[in-house]
Formats: C-alpha cells, sequence, structure tokens
C-alpha cells in the first residue's frame, strides 16, 4: 500500500533527478562564491538522500520490483521510461545516496579551483549511478550506464593528481570498450524478443511459456506482473520492448524443458554482458584501469569509483547475465572460466596488493580481491552465497570508501601517498588510528564487523558447490590480512620518523562526521545484519530458482488459474491508455 | 535468578571496554577511575558467574546445555539468517537447510569451567596490572582493550553455536594484536603483533571451513544439535586407525584453528615474539586463557574427533613433539619472558596430548590448573620486571629472593606447581594426563606418548629450576646503574630493587593459593579423591561410558607412574639446582659439550628464520613481487599495447592523409588558387563592401526582371 | 503625400470603425500602393544604413529595419488578399510571426558576437573587421 503511494508520488525519479537539478540549479552560482556552492552542495546531497531513504518502506515480504514508473519514452524503437526497484537496487540506491553525501562533503577542503564544475560533475554522476540501478528498461539502462562515464571522467580528469590525464583516458576507453560489447547484446536480446513470441514456429507456446515465467518471477507482486504482461502482449504483436524483467521472464521460460534462447546464444550474450561488467567490477585480466584510476582520482572520486561504480559490475551480472541467461550462467564451461577469474581475482589481487608501495594503490587492489570474492559469491549460483555476494557490495562500499578517506585525510595533510613518508602516526593521531584500525578490520572480514558476515556467507555457499574454490577463496582471507595489518603496521605503528609528521593534526570535527555514519553502518551490519539481508533474501531467492529451478527443494509458485491470456489484454489497454 | 543474568557476563567488560575506549581520552580521567570501573566490571562478571555456578550445579547439571536458544535465558537473536542452502555433506547430501546463526550464549559444565578460569584470573590480572601499567600515557587505552578481550573471550567459550566460537576466536585474536602492539612505538611489538595475528589467521583458515563443512553436514551450527547429530553414526562414521575419512577432514580443519590459536607445531612461533606485550597481556592472554581457546575447542567438538583415529593421533603426536620442542627452546632463553613463554607452549602441548589420547577431562583440567601457575609465574615476572625498571635478561637479575620476599614465595608455589610436585595443582593434573597416556586405548602408542611426556617432565623441572636459579638465587647480577631502560620517561632507577606494591602482591597470593588448591577439585581417586572435575564435565562428552570404567579402574601401576615422575622431578629439580648454584664448572662444561645443541637451542632452531625466508619473503613476498612485475608488464602491458597500436595506427593513417590523400586535395587547391587571383582581388574583407555587391546584384536582379522579366 | 493620403482617408472613415483594423482595412481598400510605398521607403532607408554607417550596432538596426519592411509587405498583402477573398490563411501572419522570431535570435546572436568582438578588439567598427576574407 505505502509503495503505491510512494510510486505514486514518483519517488523513483525524484530519487534519480534530484542530484541532477541541484547541478542544473549550481549552474546559476556565481562561480566565484566558492562557499556558497560548497554549502549549496552539501545541504542538497543530504536533501538527495532524504527520498532514498524513504525506499526503505520496500515491501520486503512482497518481493519483486517496486516502485514502479512507467512512461512511454522514445515509442518508435519501443524504449519506455521505466523505472523501479528491488531489494538488491533499493540497498544499492541507499548506499549511493549515502556515499554521495560523504563524497560532496569531504571535498569540502580539499577542492579549491573549479570548485562549481566540480560540484556540477558529482552530482551528475550521482544521478547517472542511481538511474543505473533505477533503470527497468534496457535502454534507459545503457543511457545511464554511458551517461555516468562522462563526469567521473572530468573529475579524475581535472582534479586528479599527477597522472591524471592518463588515468582518466584509460578508465574511459576501457570503459567504453565494454559498454559497446553490452549494446551488442542488448540489441540482440531486443530483437530476438518479438522474434520469439511473434514469428517464431511455435511462438503460441513460447507466448503461453514466457508468461507463466513472468509469473513465477513476479509471484504476488501485481504491478510487477502488470509491466511483465504489457511487454509481453506488445512482443506478441511483433513490438519489440527494452524491459529487463520481460526478457527475465524470456530467459527462464522454458519449452519442453529446454531453455527458449539456444544455449550457444546465451553464451554469447554472456560473453557480451560479461565483457562490459567484467571490466566494471574489474575481474582478473581487466582489472588496470582501476588501480591508475583510483590512485590519481581526487579522494571523492576514489570514494565514488571504490564505494558504488564497481558495484555496478556486480549489480549487472545479478540483474542481467544470471536471470536473463540461466542457462549460460550456469554451464559448467562458463563457471569454470568465471570462477577462475574470480579466484584468480582474489589471490592475485591481494598478493599484488602487498607490493604496493602507494598507499592508495594498495587499497585500490585490495579492491580488486574483495570484487573477487563478490564475483565468486554470485556465481557460486546458491542462495547463501548471493545473499553474502550481495551483502559483501554492500560492505565493500563501506569499508573501502572509509579506507579511500583515511587516505584522503591524511594525503591532504602531507600530500604524498607513499607509505614509507609515514610512520607511527598513532603517536600523533590516535583518533584516526582508531578509525583505520575499524576499517582494517572491517575489510578483512572480522566478526562483529560487516565483512566477516558477507564473507562467511560467500564461503558458505561456496563451499557448497567446490570445497577447493572455498578453500582459494579462503586464502583469501588470509592474504588480505596479510596486506592490510602490513600497510598499519607500516603506517600507524613504530616511532614517528618524518619530521612532517611529528605535528599532524588529529581528525577534524568534519572528518569524523564522515568517518562516524560509516563505522557505524560496519558495526551495524557485523551485528544485527537481518534488518539488510531480508531486503534482498527474497529477491535472491526468486534470481537462484530462476537460474537453477528447484534449488534446495523449492518451487517457484505458479499462481492459481494459471496463465491466461484474457487478463492481460485489459490490462495492457489501460496501460496503454494511461502510459501514452 | 543468576541464570537471567548470564548475558552480563559478557556484556558488562564490553560495556565498560566501550565507556573506557570513547570516553577515557577526551575526559581525561584519571588512574583510579578507570581502574575501577575496568576492575569493576570484570568483578561483577565474576560475581555473577560464581551465582551461575551455583544456581547450574545446584539446579540442573548434570543436564548438559543450557542454552538461549532452548529458551534456558532470554537475549538472544538470530543473528546471520543467510538463506535456505543445500547440504553438500553426508546422508542428507542435497536436502534443504536453512542458514541462521543466532547471537546467543550457553551455560554448560565446560563453559561453566572456561567461565570461572577467564572471570577469576582475569579479575586478578586486571587488578595486577593497575600497578603494573601505572603511570603509562595508554592507561585508559590498555584498560580498555583489556577489557574488550575479557568480552571477547567470554563470548567464545560461552556462544552456544560455531559462529560464536568463531566470533570470541577472531576477536581474542584481534584483542591480542592490539595488546601485543600495545607499545607500538617498540620495533619488536609492531612486528610480534602483526605475525601474531597473521599466524592465528592461517589457522583461523582450518577452522572456518571446518566450520562451514559442519553446517554442510549437519545443517546447523548449533553446539548441542551438532553433538547430537555427530555421536549418530548415520553422519559421521567413526573411522578406523589410518583412516582419512568426513571426520577427520573436519577435525583437520579444526585442528589447524587450534594450532594457530593454541601455539602449537607448526604455528607456534607467534607466541615468542608476543611477549613484546604489556606481562599482564602475556599472563592473561598468552598463558592463562586465549591460547588455551584451542583445547576448549578441541574438547567442546571432542565428539567429531572421537570418530577419527587417526585425527586424535595426530593431535598427540603434535602435542608431544610441541611438548618437547618448546621445553628444549626454553633451555637456553635468557629473556624470562621468553622462558615462560616457551613453557606456555611446552604445557599447551600437554594439554592436546591429552586430548589426543582421549583424555578431554584431562586436557580441560591442565588447562585450569595451568591458568593458576602460569598465570602466577607470569605476574611474578612481571613484578620482576617492574623492580628491575623493564628489565627482561635473566643474565642480569639473581638474588632476588631477599629483595622480593612475597614475589619469590609464590613463586616458588609456582614453580613446584608447574614441576608438578605433589600436591600442588600441576601435579594432579600432569600426573591424569600422563596416567590417561598411559592406558589410552583410543589411539596405540599410548606408553611412547607417556614416556615422551615423562622426559617432557624432566624438561620442565630443569628449565624452571634453571630459572629460579638465574633470578631468585645466587648472587645479584643488575647493575644499579642510573641508565635510563625501556621507557625513556621513565624516572632513574633506585639503588636496589623493591617489592611490589600491595596491588600487585595481592593476585600474586591469590593465584598462590589457587595454585595450591586448585589441584583437589580434581583430585584423582588413587588418592582417595572422587574426580569431582571429571565427573562434572561428563555430560559433554561423548563414549561417556568408556571414561567411567577408566575411572574406576585404578591399580598399583597408577602409583607407581606417579612416583615415577614426582621422583624424576624432583631429581631433576635438585640436580640443576645444584649445577647452577654450585657447580658452575660443570655446568659450563656440559654447554661447550653440547655446543651445537646449545646454539640451537638459543637460535630456537632457526623455525622463525626458515619461515621467514621460505613463506613470507619466499611464497608470499616472491609471488607478490611477480605478480605485481606482472601485473605492470604483461597484463597492463596489453593495456598499454593496445593503446599504443591504436596511436600507432593512427599516425600511420595520419601520415597517409597527410602525404597521399592531402597531396591530391592541394594540388586540386593549388589549381584553384592559380585560377583564382583575379577573383580573389574583390574579397577586401569589407563587411559593406559584400553588402554593397548584394544591393546591387540585387538591384540588377530588379531591373532584369522589370525588363524582360513576365 | 502620405500624411494627406492618411487624413482623407479618416475624413472617410465611420465612427464606429475607428480603431486599427477598420483603418487599416479602410485604407487597403484603397488599394495596396501606400503599403508598398511606405516598405520600400523602409527597405531603403535599411539598405542605406546597411552600407554606409561604420558602427555595427547601427547596422544591426538597420537590418532590423530590412526585416521590419518585409513584414510590412507580408502583413499587407495578406490582408489585401483576403479582403478581396483571394486568399482564406494567414500565411503572411505566420511567416512575420517566424521572421521577428528569427530577427530575436539573430539579433541575440549577433549581439554576443558584438560583445565578444568587443572584448577582443576594443571596437564595433565593422571597417576595422575584415576578417571576412579568409
Amino acid at each position: 500500500m505505502n509503495e503505491q503511494i510512494l510510486a505514486q508520488y514518483h519517488i523513483l525519479t525524484i530519487v534519480t533527478w534530484l542530484p541532477a537539478v541541484g547541478a542544473i540549479i549550481l549552474l546559476f552560482f556565481d562561480k566565484r562564491r566558492k562557499a556558497g556552492i560548497r554549502l549549496f552542495a552539501n545541504l542538497w546531497a543530504v536533501l538527495c538522500l532524504i527520498p532514498a531513504l524513504f525506499l526503505v518502506t520496500y515491501d520486503r515480504h512482497l518481493g519483486g520490483i517496486q516502485f514502479i514508473e512507467d512512461v512511454n519514452w522514445i515509442p518508435q524503437i519501443g524504449a519506455r521510461y521505466q523505472l523501479g526497484v528491488d531489494g538488491i537496487s533499493v540497498v544499492l540506491i541507499i548506499l549511493t545516496a549515502l556515499i554521495g553525501v560523504i563524497a560532496v562533503y569531504c571535498s569540502w577542503d580539499y577542492i579549491q579551483d573549479r570548485v562549481k564544475e566540480y560540484y556540477i560533475l558529482l552530482l551528475l554522476l550521482q544521478t547517472g549511478i542511481l538511474g543505473v540501478f533505477a533503470s527497468m528498461d534496457m535502454f534507459l539502462f545503457y543511457v545511464f550506464w554511458e551517461v555516468m562515464l562522462v563526469p567521473m571522467y572530468f573529475i579524475i580528469g581535472v582534479w586528479g593528481s599527477e597522472n591524471r590525464l592518463y588515468a582518466a583516458i584509460k578508465f574511459f576507453l576501457y570503459t567504453l570498450v565494454g559498454s559497446v560489447v553490452m549494446l551488442l547484446a542488448i540489441l540482440k536480446l531486443y530483437f530476438i524478443f518479438p522474434e520469439y513470441l511473434s514469428q517464431h514456429p511455435r511462438s503460441e507456446e513460447i507466448l503461453r511459456s514466457v508468461t507463466v515465467a513472468a509469473q513465477m518471477i513476479s509471484g504476488e507482486n501485481e504491478s510487477m506482473l502488470r509491466m511483465i504482461q504489457f511487454a509481453i502482449d506488445r512482443a506478441a504483436n511483433g513490438l519489440p520492448t527494452f524491459n529487463i524483467m520481460a526478457m527475465q521472464a524470456l530467459g527462464t521460460a522454458r519449452l519442453d524443458g529446454q531453455p527458449v534462447i539456444p544455449l550457444d546464444l546465451q553464451i554469447w550474450l554472456f560473453a557480451g554482458f560479461f565483457l562490459s561488467f567484467a571490466i566494471k567490477v574489474p575481474m582478473f585480466p581487466f582489472h588496470t584501469w582501476l588501480p591508475d584510476a583510483h590512485t590519481e582520482a581526487p579522494t571523492a572520486g576514489s570514494v565514488i569509483l571504490a564505494g558504488i561504480l564497481l558495484k555496478l559490475g556486480t549489480y549487472g551480472f545479478v540483474r542481467f547475465n544470471l536471470p536473463i541467461l540461466p542457462d549460460a550462467s550456469k554451464d559448467p564451461r562458463v563457471i569454470q572460466v568465471m570462477v577462475f577469474l574470480a579466484i584468480m581475482g582474489i589471490v592475485y589481487g591481494a598478493l599484488v596488493a602487498m607490493a604496493q608501495r602507494d598507499w592508495k594503490r594498495l587499497v585500490a587492489y585490495s579492491s580488486v580481491s574483495h570484487m573477487g570474492m563478490i564475483m565468486l559469491g554470485i556465481f557460486a549460483l546458491n542462495e547463501n552465497a548471493l545473499n553474502g555476494a550481495v551483502l559483501q557490495m554492500l560492505n565493500h562500499g563501506i569499508s573501502t570508501s572509509a579506507l579511500f578517506l583515511i587516505v584522503g585525510v591524511v594525503y591532504e595533510r602531507r600530500h604524498t601517498r607513499l607509505i614509507a613518508d609515514y610512520s607511527g602516526l598513532s603517536h600523533v593521531m590516535p583518533g584516526f588510528a582508531a578509525v583505520f584500525m575499524i576499517m582494517t578490520m572491517s575489510s578483512i572480514g572480522l566478526p562483529m564487523l560487516n565483512g566477516f558476515i558477507g564473507e562467511f556467507l560467500i564461503l558458505r555457499g561456496v563451499f557448497e558447490e567446490n570445497k577447493l574454490w572455498a578453500a582459494f577463496a579462503a586464502t583469501g582471507i588470509v592474504l588480505g590480512a596479510g596486506y592490510m595489518l602490513w600497510l598499519y603496521q607500516r603506517t600507524m605503528f613504530g616511532q614517528v620518523t618524518h619530521e612532517a609528521n611529528k605535528k599532524l593534526p588529529d581528525l577534524y570535527k568534519r572528518e569524523w562526521a564522515y568517518f562516524l555514519p560509516l563505522v557505524f553502518l560496519a558495526f551495524w551490519i557485523g551485528l544485527y545484519p537481518k534488518p539488510v539481508l531480508s531486503y534482498f533474501s527474497k529477491p535472491v531467492e526468486i534470481i537462484v530458482q530462476q537460474v537453477r529451478p528447484g534449488y534446495a527443494g523449492k518451487e517457484l509458485p505458479i499462481r492459481a488459474g494459471g496463465p491466461s491470456r484474457k487478463r492481460a489484454v485489459p490490462i495492457a489497454a489501460r496501460h496503454a491508455n494511461s502510459g501514452e | 535468578m543468576f541464570l537471567k543474568l548470564v548475558w552480563l557476563i559478557p556484556a558488562l567488560p564490553l560495556l565498560s571496554a566501550a565507556i573506557l575506549g570513547i570516553f577515557g581520552r577526551p575526559l581525561r580521567w584519571s588512574e583510579r577511575t578507570i581502574s575501577w570501573i575496568a576492575c569493576g566490571s570484570v568483578f561483577l562478571s565474576l560475581v555473577i558467574t560464581a551465582g551461575v555456578f551455583v544456581q547450574y550445579r545446584a539446579a540442573h547439571w548434570p543436564e548438559p546445555y543450557l542454552t538461549s536458544e532452548a529458551g534456558g535465558f532470554p537475549h538472544s537473536f538470530v543473528w546471520v539468517p543467510g538463506g535456505d542452502a543445500e547440504l553438500s555433506l553426508g546422508p542428507r547430501a542435497g536436502q534443504r537447510a536453512t542458514f541462521r546463526a543466532e547471537w546467543s550464549y550457553q551455560v554448560d559444565p565446560l563453559s561453566m569451567v572456561m567461565m570461572v578460569v577467564v572471570t577469576l584470573v582475569g579479575f586478578l590480572i586486571h587488578v595486577f596490572a593497575i600497578g603494573y601499567m601505572r603511570g603509562d600515557g595508554g592507561f585508559y587505552r590498555f584498560f580498555a582493550e583489556l577489557n574488550l578481550f575479557m568480552f571477547m573471550m567470554l563470548t567464545l567459550v560461552m556462544g552456544s553455536n560455531f559462529l560464536m566460537l568463531f566470533v570470541g576466536w577472531e576477536g581474542v585474536g584481534l584483542c591480542s594484536y592490539l595488546l601485543i602492539g600495545y607499545w607500538f612505538h617498540r620495533a619488536d611489538a609492531k612486528a610480534a603483533s602483526m605475525k601474531a595475528f597473521i599466524v592465528n589467521r592461517i589457522g583461523d583458515f582450518g577452522f572456518l571451513l571446518a566450520m562451514i563443512a559442519v553446517f554442510s553436514l549437519f545443517g546447523t551450527l548449533q553446539f548441542t544439535e551438532v553433538m547430537r547429530l555427530a555421536a549418530d553414526e548415520a553422519y559421521l562414521p567413526t573411522e578406523a586407525f589410518g583412516m582419512f575419512g568426513m571426520a577427520s577432514w573436519i577435525a583437520l580443519g579444526l585442528f589447524i584453528g587450534a594450532t594457530g590459536k593454541s601455539a602449537q607445531i607448526p604455528l607456534y612461533v607467534w607466541l615468542p615474539d608476543a611477549m613484546a606485550g604489556p606481562t599482564p597481556v602475556s599472563a592473561l592472554i598468552h598463558a592463562a586463557t586465549m591460547v588455551t581457546a584451542g583445547v576448549y575447542m578441541l574438547t567442546r567438538t571432542n565428539v567429531i574427533f572421537m570418530k577419527s583415529p587417526t585425527m586424535m593421533f595426530v593431535v598427540a603426536v603434535i602435542g608431544a613433539a610441541t611438548l618437547i620442542l618448546a621445553a628444549v627452546i626454553a633451555f637456553a632463553q635468557t629473556d624470562i619472558k621468553k622462558v615462560l613463554a616457551y613453557s606456555t607452549i611446552s604445557q599447551l602441548g600437554y594439554m592436546f596430548l591429552a586430548c589426543g589420547v582421549g583424555a578431554f577431562t584431562a586436557g580441560i583440567f591442565h588447562l585450569f590448573t595451568h591458568a593458576f601457575f602460569k598465570a602466577l609465574l607470569f605476574l611474578g615476572a612481571g613484578s620482576i620486571i617492574i623492580a628491575l625498571h623493564h628489565k627482561q635478561d635473566m643474565r642480569e637479575m639473581g638474588g632476588l629472593k631477599s629483595y622480593m620476599p612475597v614475589t619469590y614465595w609464590t613463586f616458588v608455589i609456582a614453580w613446584l606447581a608447574i614441576c608438578g610436585i605433589f600436591p600442588l595443582a600441576g601435579f594432579v593434573s600432569k600426573d591424569e594426563i600422563l596416567w590417561r597416556a598411559f592406558t589410552t586405548e583410543v589411539i596405540p602408542g599410548g606408553r611412547w606418548f607417556w614416556f615422551i611426556g615423562l622426559v617432557g617432565v624432566a624438561l620442565t623441572a630443569f628449565y624452571m629450576t634453571r630459572l629460579m636459579a638465574l633470578t631468585f638465587w645466587g648472587s645479584p647480577r643488575f647493575v644499579p646503574s642510573t641508565q635510563a631502560h625501556g621507557l625513556s620517561d621513565e624516572p632513574a632507577p633506585h639503588e636496589e630493587p623493591r617489592e611490589s606494591p600491595k596491588v600487585m602482591t595481592l593476585p600474586l597470593i591469590a593465584l598462590a593459593v589457587g595454585t595450591a588448591v586448585a589441584g583437589f577439585v580434581g583430585w584423582p581417586p588413587a588418592l582417595g579423591g572422587s574426580h569431582r572435575f571429571e565427573r562434572w564435565l561428563n555430560p559433554v562428552l561423548y563414549r561417556r561410558a568408556t571414561n567411567a570404567e577408566a575411572m574406576a579402574h585404578h591399580g598399583a601401576t597408577e602409583y607407581i607412574l606417579m612416583v615415577v615422575s614426582t621422583l624424576l622431578a624432583a631429581m631433576v629439580m635438585a640436580a640443576a639446582y645444584h649445577l647452577y648454584i654450585h657447580r658452575k664448572q660443570t655446568l659450563q662444561a656440559i654447554v661447550e659439550a653440547i655446543r651445537p645443541l646449545y646454539i640451537a637451542s638459543a637460535r630456537k632452531f632457526w623455525v622463525d628464520e626458515f619461515y621467514e625466508s621460505v613463506f613470507v619473503r619466499g611464497l608470499t613476498l616472491g609471488f607478490s613481487r611477480v605478480f605485481w612485475r606482472t601485473d605492470t608488464r604483461v597484463v597492463d602491458g596489453a593495456v598499454n599495447g593496445s593503446a599504443w597500436f591504436t596511436r600507432f595506427s593512427s599516425r600511420l593513417s595520419g601520415w597517409s592523409d597527410l602525404f597521399i590523400v592531402d597531396m591530391i586535395v592541394n594540388a586540386i587547391g593549388f589549381g584553384l588558387r592559380v585560377f583564382s587571383v583575379a577573383f580573389r582581388a574583390a574579397q577586401t574583407g569589407f563587411t559593406q563592401n559584400y553588402a554593397l555587391v548584394i544591393t546591387f546584384g540585387l538591384l540588377i536582379a530588379t531591373a532584369a526582371y522589370f525588363i524582360w522579366g513576365s | 503625400m502620405v500624411t494627406e493620403a492618411m487624413w482623407t482617408v479618416l475624413q472617410q472613415v465611420p465612427n464606429q470603425a475607428r480603431t486599427w483594423q477598420g483603418f487599416i482595412d479602410a485604407l487597403l481598400k484603397k488599394g495596396i500602393n501606400d503599403f508598398i510605398l511606405l516598405s520600400f521607403l523602409l527597405f531603403a532607408i535599411g539598405v542605406a544604413g546597411v552600407l554606409t554607417r561604420r558602427n555595427i550596432l547601427i547596422i544591426f538596426m538597420s537590418i532590423e529595419l530590412i526585416l521590419n519592411a518585409a513584414n510590412l509587405n507580408f502583413i499587407a498583402f495578406t490582408r489585401y488578399w483576403q479582403m478581396s477573398g483571394r486568399l482564406s490563411e494567414h500565411m503572411g501572419h505566420v511567416f512575420t510571426i517566424f521572421i521577428i522570431v528569427v530577427a530575436a535570435a539573430e539579433a541575440v546572436i549577433g549581439l554576443g558576437i558584438v560583445i565578444a568582438l568587443y572584448r577582443n578588439r576594443q571596437t564595433v567598427a565593422i571597417d576595422e573587421i575584415d576578417l571576412l576574407k579568409w
């Protein structure tokens, strides 16, 4: 009920576009009035967080896609402005809004030139990311996905450190290559969907099967079913659609027990999506843009990159690859490749992190390792691991953001990132040392802090599939403790060796203000993750059932009455009236 | 009534830790306030523990478990609801199980013993630490961390499922890390703390996997459930000796975890280094409580171990090997705390030996008595260290007996206890282990293990007597120098060492009393006792019948063994005393004769160097560097290479564009230019010229229209 | 000449039709020549301004005159044809609106260029700007 009221108020549109509105308002500011711009940007970021918090009213028992908004956008190609979120995106959107506030806030002192442009770009970036999480239309998704690159490119390229141009161009081109391939996959899906439902020799059967699948994945969620049914009805008349959930229904549909989309095609499509998402995650051989981009970006840029942007890749896998291409996702060859790359990422990332002399680069490589863990959790394809993986996305967003902020704190004071330039900081900055310790422990997965829950669930799920994988992943945990504690030891312990370090001020109040929420979240998720887990446990359950029907002896319920074409038509007609 | 307050036992120290950690620095509390808060919280825990003990004993024992899930007491909540899973091992493979771990505590005979040890010894050490840490800059931080440790340790022993055990397990590791590195400005402390954490993590690797395997097999992590199901042959078949099946694999993982935490071969190397922490920390964490967590865990999961004789044998072998190796290394150490550290490792070896031969109660009993006498030894050492202004080298001690009488006499009791002299605590528990090893039917070769244990007795007696001789007896060798040592902000030392203040000696006395009487809790029937300790623990043990049988069966052999070990210890003590006090030349000669062995012992058999060069520098850092180079050269090289190729091809096309395509264009352009010389003159660049031309053109066009148009 | 014509016309207009609409319609009844004449004069003034003045701003104003001359023609012819029943749509009005809009846009851009020019060269004299050659 609540959900519907909020959807009427276009809550998702507000959440998505509010930062962009702020950016537009900022355009009218005199660029010399830096203080005013700063104040406005900060207040606006907080304002953007408020509607995002309303999303906690997501109905966890109902599940599925909620807060749906649906307006015709480009009728010529069937692209619609469709927004909607499930539990996974709710959690990630709230994280994005929160990290957004922190990213804006932490730039208060650090950014001194081109302040206005900086905040405008930061807010635009925010809209891009939120749009990706909220899109239910692949075309819209793709637009947001690409739009997001531009502000990030400028943030790295303009406000970064010495080698920024190289890093920015590398980031941009690398990501662009991936997304172009994804576009091909999206287009292929776009073309086959109406083809299967209207021109295929057995299109009637496929239609029925897809309708059943749509009912299964939407469960009791009426509005979600209506959205899918509308796309299916259009497709039955040969009209194309970009709706993600309809594609999921197609992927889940079975024809005589065989997938409707043939396995070969699924694997090709998988490869297309894979390249884009794997670059974003980043998975093992595609990760080299990350250390450069993270290291060169300003603190806020690194925070957003590590905290949110990387999650877009894993989110993509969970939203596209698994449910739309379930048979490719569980194909043993694909799994072997994915798991190999994930484990390589874990071990390799950790070992390379150990060799770093640059503080920020070390944290960046630790991200490679942690994201490998999340990927492993996703491709274990069971509930525990997937729950763990989604939770770990959140955890990584919290702890790695905090670690980048921590680097930012000392970088602002000393303007060097070399680990060797720091030693014994615990003496001069005890509060900082405490925060850093908590976040280090969160990052290496100490129980009672957030990282542990995610890692443990992932390990548990992975163990169920293959004991050896779990053993490798657990190695990553040992190595993780190694490089993080070594970093801590080198920077925080010992005598203060550099003269410049002797008078470093401890955390300012402003810095406390952005660390405390993160610390609080780390403890909260570590001690009582149930509320957070409950948001995505149901969507995760459905995704697992989509990929592996009958996992753990469960079945997706088909609603009583079975597939009925009669009911769907008037709904679609009503939809057409209201939507266009 | 007390059973309702069980959750307070860990919660109080946590609360205190939080208060001290958050407010200690900003409010600049005095040492007195901090001590009251820190020790008060632990004391309250101790009181509640005592109450729980009395109530549990009267009303519930021998009902084995009292858990919060079962409604025994309130305050548990679902901690990790992980969703549904399929079991992957055992008879129920492929069936559904819901993964949910609860945050809950349980009270049973085993955790009761541990709770008593932890709160009692912990409280005494807290009090001692007030004196020991006096004047230290981070007083609040020290007690916050020590209290946090109490919370973690109590969570470890009271948790009612594997995950809770793991919380405590990692948590004590964290506190150990923080407290070893308490004086983080010191290079040794900073290296030791990290070493301790990493080595423990290696152990956790095994524990974690074993824990997950337990869930995959039983579908629950609840101790009560796991132990009930594990006893079922359908789930976990009993294996023959030499077989390595499911039980063995799980036991192996658990045991790897235990070797890390309890400093057994091959993961014992962190414990001696951990002595870089303040001495109360060494006493509490690295002697009395945390390092015994491995023994606790083995006993907790005794069903699984008992099903795998192979792993039991491995446990016994590792325990035996550790007890000998550590004792031998203790021979040549000169740092008083290092000797005690190796002694701890050696005693832990005894406990593992006990577990390995199936005498879990004996292991826990030794844990219990060891907590008293080893804490006493460490605190005594701490008292000496304070008196000598942070000097730990025994070569600079000697003759302290007359300066520090209380410390000396309490130390003597501990010394006698650890050497196994009748009727002190150490004697009772150690003989229990030896006797059980001798008569074991769980694994083959019991007599050999007994013999190794006996050798250990002799070695223990020798190095402990050496310690006594070097510190308390003989002539003083400490230099009453004015040179400050250790902490720089310390006042110049007094002329001669003085007895420590009451706040430090009272805990010593209390522990000495404990050391003297703790043994009577488990007085063996052979000496007229009734094995109360063993009967107490029986409900949580698998194959109770066998135990009861062994209890009943005693005879002449047991007396002979007791006499043999006591006599051996006494003789070695006498010999060592003689050598170190009266026959230094002979000692020197002996040392010369076995010089290679002596050096090897002093250098700890180069194990640290071996680990460092092979595992740390060789494998980890080696791979790390190789991968780093691969990353920049190969992986990133490919990326940059493709960028270079793109740039190269673009330059190539740029070149061809310039010299081929453009040439043609330029040729056309040149022709036009030549052709257009005349026309160029008209282009003045003045706007109005053009406008004029346009106007005239317009006029001409209009005129033309009127003239020729229509 | 024109004023005289206006006066004569005004005398002939009945009292109730003394609005602009009525006035113009009455004028148009006489024929369209007066309007063409006015428009031509405006056009000629505009062209003369464009060709002779140095100040770009004045040239702009002159261009406006030229455009308005065209507008006047459009309006007049449309009305004239409407009254004579040869045309039923408001075609000329539409063109006029378009021209006004385009003129405004052009003026904005032009003035922008002028300002940029002034910033760079400190002049608005058109004969000092001969960059159009390239």
